[in-house]
């Protein structure tokens, strides 16, 4: 018999062999190993060979707990959740406390909320030029043609039109719009191509636009590229509405209240997983998920110097 | 923690849709695995860490396309898979060149070989050795990708032939023959360190 300086005699039984020491054999075929071996002293000498690989390396260990909630800490503070805001500030105070004396931690609170008058003061400042220079960007409606084949890319577009939703999840948007937008066969599920397409997203690179599924528009970014989104819309906000307001974003100017339209201004760095209902909006940053009630009309201005 | 298949999909649904809190149960459910099989491509804590906290955060931007053909756990380990080798690369330049060099040149090599030479000493001699599972670890470290890959799911993580066919997208057939050629350049390795060592 061959021994091809695995320890067993050919790759027939070497494999059989290596599966058995994996246990990874029953019935027929483990009886048919255990045949064999009884009368093969060198497959006999290569399982234990076999074994010694296999066994000897063992199961690593798993995370320790403290290994373990400090990635998952970690994770969900990039995923921008915050599972126990209170908790947490509780704590440092707690730990800042300790540390220092009451007027010595005064002082530095104090100092602090000048600090953040000061960044707020400056905030509303951006806010109200920003919207200035939304206002000043002349929204132009650009015909979406079936035949038409359009490059997003450092565009200057503007949409008027019904969205349903739209949602950013990594490296790709998805656009809902009513079925009504596009004819049922005008695109194809699986086939990449540009379509003309007229939503306010704004790239530094071309935006590649995936199939329809339904009326699912897959707009795909490369990754990682910051997308400028401005949106200015009015709505009602409800009370459902009201609550997706939860989030780390922060909402300047009047507040949202439920159960009234209102107008609102915000600056946000969305992170990944939050969700806003779009009141009178204005914001910069990356963005996660926008979902705007179905067939409200909203107004995009994607490069509105943001 | 244990999700059911049933929560599972729940939960998923529910990440899909924003549910950060859901996707945080989903990965603590994986997390252990996950690192176990980071730890295998690295072999060092703190970069399986940061190893596992990429793919999961990649995974996480990526959840909107998750289709569930897979278990969560099983889609997480391939961007897992994909993040280490990326990691190996860009650590080695060259896929296997660390652990090759770490064996095969410098007096850390004298000692890793003169360690797997006496991997096939009778069993009373090397089990008590607690070096010998980091050695043989070492060795896995120059298996082709593929081949170290299976040999981090099957061995290191525990993965049965089926589960890891899964992840690696491969039938059970060729994974047990990864498993076979991983197990044959180890035994020819290990034989080469005994020969060198101890003469033929």
């Amino acid at each position: 018999m061959e021994n091809n300086r695995s320890g067993a005699c050919g790759d027939h039984w070497g494999t059989l062999l290596s599966k058995y020491a994996d246990r990874e054999l029953a019935g027929v075929d483990r009886e048919e190993v255990e045949r064999h071996l009884a009368g093969c002293e060198t497959c006999r000498r290569g399982l234990v060979r076999y074994e010694i690989i296999s066994k000897s390396i063992g199961l690593d260990p798993t995370l320790s707990v403290d290994r373990r909630e400090r990635v998952i800490g970690k994770l969900l503070g990039r995923i921008g959740y915050d599972r126990s805001e209170t908790s947490i500030w509780s704590r440092w105070v707690e730990q800042v406390q300790s540390v220092f004396s009451a007027h010595v931690l005064a002082g530095a609170m104090a100092a602090a909320a000048s600090i953040f008058f000061a960044l707020w003061i400056q905030e509303r400042s951006h806010l109200k030029e920003l919207d200035r220079r939304m206002a000043a960007v002349p929204v132009t409606a650009i015909s979406m043609n079936s035949t038409d084949r359009r490059l997003l890319s450092n565009m200057r577009v503007a949409y008027s039109g019904d969205i349903d939703w739209l949602t950013l999840s990594g490296d790709q948007i998805q656009v809902g719009l009513p079925e009504k937008s596009f004819p049922p066969d005008e695109f194809v599920a699986g086939r990449e191509d540009y379509v003309p397409l007229s939503i306010g997203v704004a790239s530094e690179h071309p935006i590649r636009i995936l199939a329809r599924d339904g009326a699912v528009i897959k707009l795909v970014l490369p990754v990682d590229d910051r997308i400028r989104v401005a949106i200015r819309c009015s709505l009602s906000i409800t009370a459902a509405g009201a609550a997706l307001l939860d989030g780390t974003f922060t909402v300047f100017g009047r507040g949202m209240d439920a159960g009234r339209k209102s107008e609102i201004s915000c600056a946000a760095e969305l992170k990944p997983g939050n969700r806003i209902k779009l009141g009178e909006v204005s914001f910069e940053g990356r963005i996660i998920a926008i979902h705007v009630t179905a067939g409200e009309r909203i107004s995009v201005s994607p490069e509105a110097q943001l | 923690m244990n999700v059911s298949r049933e929560e599972e999909g729940e939960m998923i649904k529910k990440a899909q849709s924003g549910d950060t809190s859901a996707y945080e149960v989903l990965v603590r459910d994986s997390i252990d695995r996950l690192y176990r099989v980071a730890l295998g491509f690295t072999r060092s804590d703190s970069d399986a860490e940061d190893m596992v906290q990429e793919a999961c955060f990649k995974a996480f931007l990526s959840i909107g396309r998750f289709r569930g053909d897979s278990s969560f756990r099983t889609w997480v380990t391939r961007i897992l898979i994909n993040q280490c080798k990326d990691f190996l690369r860009s650590r080695n330049r060259g896929p296997q060149a660390s652990d090759e060099a770490a064996i095969a040149e410098g007096s850390s090599a004298d000692h890793a070989g003169s360690i797997l030479a006496s991997a096939f000493d009778p069993p009373d001699q090397w089990a008590a050795r607690g070096e010998m599972r980091e050695a043989i670890r070492m060795a896995i470290g120059r298996l082709p990708a593929e081949e170290k890959t299976v040999a981090v799911l099957v061995w290191i993580d525990g993965q049965s032939y089926s589960e890891a066919a899964l992840v690696m997208g491969e039938s059970e057939g060729t994974i047990a023959w990864r498993i076979y050629e991983a197990r044959r350049k180890l035994c020819r390795w290990l034989d080469d360190y005994r020969e060198e060592i101890h003469g033929k």
